[in-house]
């Protein structure tokens, strides 16, 4: 099983996103399981993906790259054993810090079949400013992107060309290696990008 | 604490000063409710917690998300801060008259029970106005 991470800042669109890409790869008939985190114990994303009739499973409890890491390796190991999905979606808490979560995966894989793909890093064009400037926020932020295979440039059909230039700008000084992929899950654009980049197999774990 | 990859440790000090509060109820009143009206509910109520969140001292709001479920209707809605930003999304047909809530909260700046303060006061004004009872709530974190 290839393991994608939907990561990015709180409230950035990764529910929505996971939604429609877990609903396309089904539709050709790859087996997704989507593991969802969310920072307080009731888990909200995961009660909105299961009811769409998707695999879910929650970690709740803290942060999956931190706190509760542990929960994160075992329910990998679980996956593998009783389900083995071809790809498995992460949702982790939009706190986290990707890298983190890339480095369990890879203690993972020394005793289950995972593999690495993409971690796909939203940022939310329409908070281009909030997330540059304010100061707690951008320290988060800037991780996150930094850590990225792929930062997607969330809500473009709500954002002007301005907070869209700037995001790439932002986006690009913090992480030049990442491709950058404009995404408006309400218009469909960028989602046949993303899941081209869901299928790319990343370096060996 | 140092901790090795995929142990459980302490938290990320990337997440210090954001706090998060859950709260699970049972929303209810006499007669039955109509679709437009509990998709209304959610919208206030995204409104309230928020209004009342900000006025507490917030730093920045994360999200407050909140799922509704009665009988086989269930709503979904979300917001980031900003009265724009609310979304609310509907699945399944008319509720009942009994509404259950859980709603997830990540705030910047504010402690936990302050959070949980300004939630629940944003969540009586809106039930209020809706005639809605709010049974014993279940605070989680």
């Amino acid at each position: 099983m290839k393991l994608v991470q939907v990561a990015g800042y709180l409230g950035s669109g990764k529910t929505s996103l996971i939604l429609d890409l877990v609903r396309t790869l089904s539709a050709t008939g790859t087996k997704v399981a989507i593991l969802v985190n969310d920072v307080g114990e009731v888990p909200v994303d995961g009660k909105v993906l299961s009811l769409s009739g998707m695999t879910v499973k929650d970690i709740g409890g803290g942060c999956v790259c931190c706190q509760v890491a542990g929960s994160l390796l075992k329910t990998l190991e679980i996956l593998g054993r009783e389900q083995k999905p071809d790809i498995v979606i992460v949702e982790p808490t939009g706190i986290a810090v990707p890298e983190s979560i890339r480095e369990t995966v890879r203690l993972a894989a020394r005793r289950t079949a995972v593999t690495l793909g993409p971690v796909i890093v939203l940022f939310d064009t329409t908070r281009v400013e909030k997330l540059i400037n304010f100061d707690t926020i951008n320290r988060l932020v800037a991780r996150q992107v930094r850590d990225a295979d792929v930062v997607a440039l969330s809500k473009v059909d709500a954002s002007g060309e301005e907070e869209i230039s700037r995001s790439i700008e932002e986006v690009t000084r913090l992480n030049p290696k990442a491709e950058i992929v404009r995404l408006s899950v309400k218009s469909g654009e960028g989602l046949e990008e993303l899941m081209r980049q869901t299928k790319r197999e990343m370096a060996p774990v | 604490m140092n901790r090795g990859p995929g142990e459980d440790g302490p938290v990320s000090p990337l997440h210090q000063r954001f706090e998060s509060c859950a709260v699970v109820a049972a929303l209810e009143r006499g007669g039955p409710l109509d679709l437009e009206e509990i998709k209304k509910f959610a919208r206030d109520l995204m409104a309230a917690v928020t209004e009342k969140v900000k006025a507490t001292g917030a730093l920045d709001i994360g999200h407050i998300k909140a799922v509704l479920e009665s009988g086989q209707c269930f709503i979904y809605a979300n917001t980031v801060g900003e009265p724009k930003d609310i979304t609310v999304e509907m699945n399944g047909e008319a509720p009942s008259g009994k509404v259950s809530l859980t709603l997830n909260a990540v705030v910047l700046g504010l402690e936990a029970k302050v959070i949980h303060a300004a939630v629940y006061q944003g969540m009586e004004m809106t039930a209020d106005r809706y005639r809605l009872e709010i049974g014993k709530p279940q605070e989680l974190k």
